[in-house]
C-alpha cells in the first residue's frame, strides 16, 4: 500500500503513471506476471487468455467469466486448493496457484 | 363470472389432490381440480421426496401398514404415469437408511424396529452395522461416530417436483380439468349439491373433495368449526451439487437426483411462521456434518422453511364431513409416501363406499366428530 | 465477534461510501461491509491504483478519489473482503477471513449497486462472450482479450457500452463493429431530450464527447440489429446477426454484449421488501422513500440498487439515507436533518429530471427477449427457452411454478442471471406483462456460504 496522501497528490497531478507493482501466479502450471490488485478472473482472462475457466456441472460445456462482478458464477476456479471460488472476487496474491474448475458430470441423464 | 357445473370438484392441486383426481378419472365422472396459484402454502412444492415407511408409527400400526401398502403400489404407478405422459420421473426404489451416531442410538432404534415388527407381523428391515452400511453406500466417507444404521427395503426417493409435474400432465390426458384459481369458500345448496366461490367464478358439483392442505381449515367452515390439523414447520438447508453417491436415500441428509443435498428433519409448532430460524436449522446441519463430514466444506446454496399439513395425532385424515356425506376431506403430512395408495385405494371412498379396512380408523371419528 | 452499531452499510460503492460519510458526520457508529478488497464499488473500482485511474475522466476520478479518501479518514469500521450472505431487520451475516461473523445494527443500508441486464441469446455461454462491465474490468486490469489484440464486436445498447468502446480505443484494441439493438444513436441525435438534460451539462457533454470519438475513429455502427447469435466450438468464433432484412456474419473471438443496467434486487427480494415494476426500463426495484427507506422499517436501499440513476445520484442517495438514519435514531432533530440534507435533496431532484431522457434514449426494446427456442436461459442449470415455453403450454403459468418444473433459476446464481428472462418469457407466452407473472422467490443465503460456516455461527455451542 502506498501512502494515501502521496497517492492523492499523484492523482490530482496529471496522470503520472506510478511504477506498477506486479505479482506472480500460476495458472494451470503456467507462470504469469500480472498487475497487483486485479482479480484472479481478470488475470486469467485478460493476461493468460485462458479460454475457459470452468466446465458446467450439468452439461459439461466450457464456460468463462461473464460478468466479472460476482453475479454469474461462471468464473469458479480452484484457488490454492480451494474448489469453487468465485475468482472475480479474489485479488491476485504472489504465489497463488489457480486451476480451472472441472465439474465432473454428476447428473444422470 | 362464469358458472361451471361438474360431477366432482377437487379443491387442491398438490400431490394429494392430483393423485385423487387421477385415481378417480377411471370412474367415468366429470372432474375439475382447482389449484391455488402461488404463493400460498404449498407443501407439495417444498418436499424432500422420500417414500418413507420405516421406523415410525409404532403407536399407529395401521398407519404404518398403510405406508408399506403405498410403497408396494408405487413402481407400477410411476411406470403408468411415465407411459401416459412420456415424461421421465427420477425415482429410486432402493430402500432407505437412518444412520446412528452412538451405541445407545443404535440400540434404541433396534428395539423400536423389533417392536414394530411385532406389531405389524412382518417388517422388511433391520439394523445394520457400519461395515454393512459402507457396503451399501461405498461413495460416502462416513463420520467417525457413525456406528451403523436402520435399514428398510420398502423406502425410496422420488423427485417430488417431478412427481407433481407428471401428475399434473396426466390430468388432461385422462380428461380431468385443471384450473389455477383460489377457492374462497364452499357452501351447501338446497339441491344437496355444493357451490364453490373462487377468484374467477362459481363452481357447482354434487360431490366435493377437500385436498387443499392447510387451507382445508378454512374450507370446512360450513360443516366444522375446528379441523384438528395444524401447520408443522420444517426447515431445510440445501447444499451444492456433488457427484451422485447416494443411490439409497439417507434420512436427514438426503442427496437429490440433481446432486444437491437436503438437510433437515425437525418438526416445530410455530403457527404459520415460515421464516427460517438459522439457529434451529443449524443444529441439523451440525448433525449432518457428523454423519457425512464432507458436507462441511460444501457451499450452502439456499435455506427454506415450509409447513407440513399435520393432523393432531400425526396420522392422516380421510373422512366425510359431519352431515355432508358427499364431501370428503383428505389431510396428510405424507402426501408423497401415500400417493400411490391415494391413487389406487381411495377413489371408491370419495364415491360413497367404505375406506379400505386398514384405513378405517382414519376418519374424523377418532377426534369425537361424528361423520 | 458480535458488534452493535447504529448503522451497518452493505456495499462500498458511491452510495455506500457517501452514506457512511454522512452518518459519521452526524456522529453515528457505522460499519461498512464490502465484498471487494478496496472501497469504490464497480464505478470506482480500484480507484487508488493508477491503472484504474487512467480509465476515468478527470472529474470522475477526482470524485472517486475524494470519496474514498474521505471515507478512509471518517472513522467508520471498514470490513472489506466480506461476503454478506444473510440478513434480517437488525443483523448482517457474513464471511470474512474464512470465518462466519455477525454484525448487529439499529438500521441497515443496502447499497448493492446495479448489474447489467442479463439478456440471453444463442451462444451467450461461449467463452469469449462477456458483458460490457466485465470487459471494462479486464481493460482496467490492463488486460487484453486475445494475444494479438484481435478486433472485438460490440452489441447492444446503453451508455456503458459507449464508455467501453472508448476504453477499447484507448487500449488500442480494434472494434470490428457495433451492433446497435436499441436505435440509441438516432435518439441521442434527436433534440427531444435536450431541455431536461441541460440540467446536467457535464454528463451530457461527456456522453456526446464519447460518441464523437467513435465517429472520428470510424467505428462501424450497424443499426437495428436483431437475432444476434454467438457461434463456435469451445470458444467464440463468429457472430451472426440480422440487419436490414438480411443475415450477416463477423469472425471474432470477443463479443461484448450490453443491454443497460438494472438494480441488484436480490437482497430486497429475499427480505420481502416491496418491489415495483418500471415499465420503461423493464426492471423491478425496491419501493423506497426519497431517503431510501424501504417497505421494511429498518432497511434502506440506496444507489443504483434502489433505481438506476448513475454514480452522481448514488452519492446523493447515500448521503440522504445516512442523515435520515441519524434522524430516526433521534441523534438529529427533524429541522437539523432537513437543513443538512437540503443541498443533496435539491441536487438529486435535478439529476433525476435530467436522467429521465436517458431512460427513453436507452430504453430496452420490448422484443429483446423474443429469443429462439434453442437459447440457453438458465446458464447454471442449462434450461433453454423451449423448456420454458413448453412448461407454460403445459399449464405452469407462474414464474415460480415454471422454475420448479424446469429448474430454471435453481442454480448457484439463484436466478440472478435468468430471473428477468424467465419472467419475460413466461409473460410473453401468455401475452402478459412481466409485472403480472411476478419474480422468483429468492432465499437466503444470498451468497453461498459453507455449511460449516453457516452452522458455526448459528448452532448453539
Amino acid at each position: 500500500m502506498q501512502d494515501r496522501s502521496t497517492q492523492k497528490e499523484n492523482s490530482l497531478k496529471a496522470q503520472a503513471p506510478a511504477p506498477r507493482q506486479t505479482v506472480h501466479i500460476t495458472f494451470e502450471d503456467r507462470k504469469l506476471e500480472v498487475p497487483a490488485g486485479i482479480s484472479v478472473a481478470a488475470a486469467v482472462l485478460g493476461h493468460a487468455h485462458a479460454g475457459h475457466t470452468c466446465t458446467n456441472a450439468v452439461d459439461a460445456s466450457k464456460r468463462a467469466p461473464y460478468c466479472l462482478m460476482g453475479v454469474c458464477f461462471e468464473c469458479l476456479m480452484e484457488i490454492n486448493g480451494v474448489a469453487n471460488v468465485q475468482s472475480c472476487l479474489v485479488p491476485v496474491e504472489d504465489g497463488m496457484v489457480v486451476r480451472r474448475q472441472d465439474h465432473a458430470r454428476v447428473v444422470d441423464e | 363470472m362464469h358458472n361451471t357445473e361438474t360431477d366432482i370438484l377437487i379443491i387442491g392441486g398438490g400431490v394429494t389432490g392430483c393423485a385423487l383426481a387421477y385415481g378417480l378419472s377411471r370412474k367415468n365422472h366429470k372432474i375439475v381440480v382447482l389449484d391455488a396459484p402461488s404463493p400460498t402454502n404449498m407443501a407439495s412444492r417444498t418436499n424432500v421426496g422420500l417414500i418413507w415407511c420405516q421406523s415410525k408409527f409404532l403407536h399407529l400400526p395401521n398407519y404404518a401398514k398403510w405406508g408399506f401398502i403405498s410403497s408396494n403400489l408405487y413402481p407400477e404407478l410411476t411406470r403408468e404415469l411415465e407411459d401416459l405422459t412420456g415424461e421421465h420421473i427420477d425415482v429410486n426404489y432402493t430402500g432407505g437408511l437412518i444412520p446412528t451416531l452412538s451405541g445407545e442410538d443404535y440400540d434404541n432404534r433396534g428395539a423400536y424396529i423389533d417392536k414394530l415388527r411385532e406389531a405389524l407381523g412382518e417388517y422388511p428391515g433391520c439394523m445394520i452395522d457400519r461395515t454393512e452400511l459402507e457396503k451399501k453406500l461405498p461413495g460416502i466417507a462416513w463420520g467417525p461416530e457413525v456406528c451403523g444404521a436402520a435399514w428398510c427395503e420398502a423406502d425410496g426417493l422420488i423427485d417430488p417436483l417431478g412427481l407433481l409435474k407428471v401428475l399434473r400432465l396426466s390430468l388432461p390426458k385422462v380428461d380431468v380439468t385443471y384450473r389455477q384459481t383460489l377457492a374462497y369458500d364452499v357452501q351447501p345448496q338446497n339441491d344437496g349439491g355444493y357451490r364453490v366461490t373462487t377468484k374467477d367464478g362459481i363452481y357447482t358439483a354434487p360431490r366435493v373433495v377437500l385436498a387443499a392442505g392447510l387451507a382445508n381449515r378454512r374450507l370446512v367452515q360450513f360443516a366444522l368449526p375446528t379441523l384438528p390439523v395444524f401447520p408443522d414447520k420444517g426447515q431445510v438447508l440445501l447444499v451444492e451439487r456433488m457427484p451422485f453417491v447416494m443411490p439409497i436415500p439417507v434420512l436427514g441428509c438426503t442427496q437429490t437426483f440433481a446432486g444437491t443435498t437436503i438437510i433437515g428433519f425437525k418438526h416445530e409448532r410455530a403457527g404459520h411462521h415460515i421464516e427460517v430460524d438459522p439457529a434451529s436449522v443449524a443444529t441439523e446441519g451440525t448433525w449432518a456434518m457428523r454423519v457425512w463430514p464432507e458436507l462441511g466444506a460444501k457451499r450452502l446454496i439456499r435455506a427454506w422453511a415450509a409447513l407440513r399439513v399435520m393432523p393432531e395425532d400425526n396420522m392422516a385424515i380421510y373422512s366425510r364431513l359431519p352431515g355432508h356425506p358427499n364431501v370428503t376431506l383428505f389431510n396428510t403430512h405424507s402426501a408423497v409416501t401415500m400417493a400411490a395408495a391415494h391413487v389406487r385405494l381411495l377413489p371408491d371412498f370419495i364415491l360413497g363406499r367404505e375406506l379400505p379396512e386398514v384405513a378405517r380408523g382414519m376418519t374424523l371419528e377418532r377426534f369425537g366428530i361424528a361423520c | 465477534m458480535n458488534k452493535n452499531m447504529d448503522l451497518a452499510i452493505i456495499g462500498a460503492g458511491p452510495a455506500g461510501l457517501a452514506c457512511a460519510l454522512a452518518a459519521r458526520r452526524c456522529g453515528l457508529d457505522v460499519a461498512l461491509l464490502d465484498e471487494q478488497a478496496q472501497p469504490g464499488g464497480q464505478l470506482f473500482r480500484n480507484i487508488q491504483s493508477p491503472l484504474a485511474q487512467a480509465l476515468h475522466d478527470a472529474r470522475e476520478r477526482d470524485t472517486g478519489l475524494d470519496l474514498v479518501h474521505r471515507f478512509d479518514e471518517c472513522g467508520a469500521l471498514h470490513l472489506p473482503g466480506s461476503t454478506v450472505w444473510g440478513m434480517d431487520n437488525h443483523n448482517v451475516f457474513y464471511t470474512r477471513d474464512n470465518e462466519a461473523q455477525k454484525i448487529t445494527a439499529s438500521y441497515i443500508v443496502v447499497a448493492p449497486g446495479g448489474m447489467e441486464r442479463p439478456v440471453p441469446f444463442p451462444g451467450w455461454t461461449l467463452p469469449g462472450v462477456l458483458t460490457a462491465g466485465g470487459a471494462d474490468i479486464v481493460l482496467k486490469s490492463s488486460g487484453t482479450f486475445s494475444e494479438n489484440r484481435e478486433p472485438v464486436v460490440l452489441a447492444g445498447n446503453g451508455p456503458l457500452l459507449l464508455s467501453v468502446a472508448n476504453h477499447l480505443l484507448d487500449a488500442g484494441i480494434p472494434i470490428a463493429a457495433w451492433l446497435d439493438t436499441g436505435n440509441w444513436c438516432e435518439r441521442l441525435l434527436s433534440a427531444a431530450f435536450i431541455p431536461a438534460s441541460v440540467l446536467d451539462l457535464p454528463y451530457l457533454a461527456k456522453g456526446l464527447k464519447l460518441f464523437w470519438r467513435l465517429v472520428r475513429a470510424s467505428v462501424r455502427i450497424v443499426r437495428s440489429v436483431t437475432d444476434i447469435r454467438a457461434e463456435g466450438g469451445d470458444h467464440l468464433e463468429k457472430v451472426r446477426y440480422t440487419a436490414g432484412g438480411t443475415e450477416h456474419e463477423l469472425a471474432t473471438s470477443t463479443l461484448i454484449r450490453h443491454e443497460g443496467i438494472i438494480p441488484r434486487t436480490h437482497i430486497a427480494n429475499s427480505l420481502g421488501a416491496r418491489l415495483v415494476w418500471d415499465k420503461t426500463q423493464r426492471y423491478w426495484h425496491p419501493e423506497c422513500t426519497e431517503n431510501g427507506q424501504s417497505s421494511l422499517e429498518h432497511i434502506f436501499f440506496v444507489g443504483d440498487g434502489a433505481y438506476v440513476h448513475g454514480g452522481d445520484a448514488s452519492i446523493l442517495k447515500g448521503e440522504l439515507a445516512g442523515i435520515e438514519v441519524a434522524r430516526l435514531l433521534k441523534v438529529l432533530g427533524s429541522e437539523e436533518a432537513a437543513f443538512r440534507s437540503a443541498r443533496a435533496r435539491k441536487k438529486l431532484r435535478i439529476i433525476k429530471m435530467a436522467r429521465a431522457f436517458l431512460q427513453h434514449t436507452f430504453a430496452p426494446r420490448a422484443d429483446l427477449f423474443a429469443v429462439p427456442d434453442d437459447t440457453m436461459i438458465c446458464r447454471c442449470e442449462c434450461v433453454r427457452a423451449a423448456d420454458i415455453r413448453k412448461a407454460v403450454k403445459e399449464g405452469f403459468l407462474d414464474v415460480n411454478e415454471v422454475k420448479r418444473v424446469t429448474r430454471c433459476g435453481m442454480g448457484q446464481c439463484q436466478g440472478r442471471m435468468c430471473g428477468q428472462a424467465l419472467a419475460e418469457l413466461v409473460a410473453q407466452a401468455q401475452s402478459l406483462s412481466p409485472e403480472a407473472v411476478g419474480t422468483l422467490h429468492v432465499r437466503q443465503p444470498f451468497r453461498p456460504v459453507t455449511l460449516e460456516h453457516y452452522c458455526s455461527l448459528h448452532a448453539p455451542k
